[in-house]
Parts: C-alpha cells; sequence; structure tokens
C-alpha cells in the first residue's frame, strides 16, 4: 500500500523553507517517514511528520516569510485600532450593515476582475502573500490589480453614499429616522475606504518587492 | 594572528556528526546519529538551521547528492566540514580541555 506523508504539511514546508532547503528537507523528512513505516502506525507516522513541519516553520518562519509577519501584523494592528475606534464610537454595531458592504466589495472585485483577469488577480495576491516576484511585467500586472480594486471600491463607496443622500432627501418625512438613515448611507464609503487603504498597503509592498528586480526581468 | 571563534555546544555536535559519518553526512544520517550517540532528538529544522548557519560561517560545505525513490524523488544534501570548520572545533575543545581541568581539581578538593 503506497502511504504519503501529510500534503498539507509538505506544501507549509514549501512555503516556509528557504528555495535551497525545500529539497533536501522534505527528502530527509520523506525518507524517514517511509522508515519509520516498519514501527509505527500511519497516524503516527503522519504526527511525527506534522510534528517536525511545524518545529521547522518555527525555525524558519521569521527567516523567510519576515516580510510577511510585518505585513499581516500592520494589517492586525490597523483592524484593532479601526474596532477600538469603532466600539469607542458608540458601539461596533452601528458599523456593521451586511447590505452596505455587499454593495461595495464584489461590485468591485467583479469590475476588477473583469479589467484585469482572474490569473493576474490570483497573482497579486500571491506576491502580496510570498513576498516574491519573477518579472516587472508581474509587478506592473498586481500594482494594476490592487490599484483597480481600491479605486473602484472609493467610486462605488462614494457614488451609493450620494445614492443614499439623494433617496433620503428624496423620501424624509420623519426627522426622527434622520440620523439612522444617514448612518448606514455612509457605511458605504466607510467600507470603501477600509478596502482602499488595505489595496494601499498591498502597493506599497509590491513596489518594495518590485525594487529588488532588475529593469531587464 | 587568525580571528578564533568557538562554537556553541550543538554546532560542535554537528561537526563531529559530520566528521564521523565522512562522505555520507545528510539531514536524516546526521539526526540518526546524535540519537544514536548522545540520545538527542533533534528536529529536522533545528538541525538544518545549524547546518545553514555554519555553511554560512564557512565551517562546513555542502553538495547536492543523488535522488532516491525512498526520498519521493528528492536528493540528498550532503555535508562535509571545512578546514577552518576543524580549527574551530579544535580550539573549542582545547578551551573547553582546558576549562575542565580547573573544574576537576575544585571537584576532588570538595569530594575531599
Amino acid at each position: 500500500m503506497n502511504q504519503h506523508s501529510p500534503k498539507s504539511a509538505r506544501l507549509l514546508l514549501e512555503f516556509i523553507l528557504p528555495e535551497h532547503l525545500i529539497e533536501p528537507v522534505l527528502g530527509d523528512l520523506e525518507e524517514e517517514f517511509n522508515h519509520r513505516a516498519t514501527s509505527q502506525t500511519l497516524l503516527k507516522r503522519q504526527l511525527w511528520y506534522w510534528r517536525q513541519a511545524l518545529t521547522t516553520t518555527f525555525h524558519f518562519i521569521s527567516h523567510t516569510q519576515k516580510a510577511l509577519i510585518m505585513f499581516l501584523i500592520s494589517v492586525v494592528f490597523f483592524g484593532s485600532l479601526t474596532f477600538l475606534a469603532m466600539y469607542l464610537g458608540g458601539g461596533v454595531g452601528a458599523f456593521m450593515d451586511l447590505p452596505s458592504f455587499i454593495i461595495t466589495l464584489p461590485p468591485a472585485l467583479l469590475f476588477t476582475l473583469a479589467v484585469t483577469s482572474k490569473a493576474s488577480f490570483g497573482q497579486a495576491f500571491n506576491i502580496v502573500l510570498s513576498g516574491h516576484a519573477d518579472s516587472l511585467k508581474q509587478v506592473r500586472t498586481s500594482l494594476m490589480v490592487f490599484s483597480v480594486l481600491g479605486n473602484t471600491s472609493l467610486w462605488i463607496g462614494a457614488l451609493m453614499t450620494v445614492v443614499g443622500w439623494i433617496a433620503i432627501g428624496s423620501q424624509l418625512t420623519d426627522i426622527e429616522v434622520f440620523g439612522r438613515a444617514f448612518a448606514i448611507s455612509i457605511l458605504t464609503m466607510f467600507y470603501a475606504l477600509v478596502i482602499k487603504l488595505i489595496c494601499y498597503v498591498a502597493c506599497q509592498r509590491i513596489t518594495y518587492i518590485g525594487e529588488s528586480l532588475s529593469p531587464a526581468e | 594572528m587568525t580571528k578564533s571563534r568557538f562554537l556553541g555546544e550543538f554546532e560542535q555536535y554537528v561537526i563531529l556528526a559530520v566528521l564521523r559519518l565522512d562522505q555520507q553526512a545528510y539531514g536524516s544520517s546526521i539526526r540518526q546519529l546524535l540519537h544514536d550517540v548522545i540520545h538527542r532528538d533533534v528536529s529536522i529544522g533545528a538541525l538544518y538551521t545549524t547546518l545553514s548557519r555554519l555553511e554560512e560561517k564557512g565551517l562546513v560545505e555542502s553538495k547536492m547528492g543523488e535522488a532516491t525513490a525512498q526520498r519521493g524523488g528528492r536528493a540528498k544534501k550532503f555535508f562535509v566540514v571545512t578546514g577552518a570548520g576543524k580549527q574551530a572545533l579544535q580550539q573549542s575543545r582545547q578551551a573547553l580541555d582546558a576549562m575542565w581541568r580547573d573544574v576537576k581539581l575544585a571537584f576532588i578538593e570538595v569530594a575531599r
């Protein structure tokens, strides 16, 4: 029976390890994984493999994925600050409105996919997360993806806010509901600004990654 | 005057393992030897971190070997100790020996 080492653990190692160590480390683990077949059950061997993968991740992640860690920390930090501001500003619930979110992000994503391509879209996120680009062409395409996504979100958010104001103005009969209606109309702009900010950070990261590439690439 | 460099405990173990394994020192064989001789179950990540550091310092060298089916078609990375590595190991041993001499005398006096 052909028993394989856990694929997800192998993928994790391929993501974490430096390029020159992927071949020998995965080979060594595979060799020991097979060697243990004579004395251990498959479950035990898979647990052993996962333990090795996780300890190896712990050893190498700060070397190979430092930029990703900093990027994720900055996103979490930004998210936490926004959450705190929302909490202090009268409760998080006031900032949550699913319809406003639905009319902001999905149209922006669809427009971006239409303007660029599915492959470019995936590649852009991959460059941000992996911190690696093969060519300046990839860098330019990825910058365009985030630029289109951020700007489209902003325009849609602004447009929907104006639509909300027109609707409020034309149908306002009870001044007591004005506050709530106005707040909801502004939410699309709020979501758009959040998306634009994330896209801005992504663009800066891609630009930085692109600076290490020579013009010939 | 050459700059002296002392090795950490685990670095010494790894260099000694590479020397003992001669031309057959690669990740799994080094791990196995460390387990058999000093009963230390070293993770593959810790071992390669140390080997990479030693290689950066010029104390070991590596070359890729053959790929085998048993390894999922992946090649081995063989390590050998350089002259600088042997020298660093010797210096660390001399330093440790010198320190141990004093500790041994003190221990005997305490025992009396």
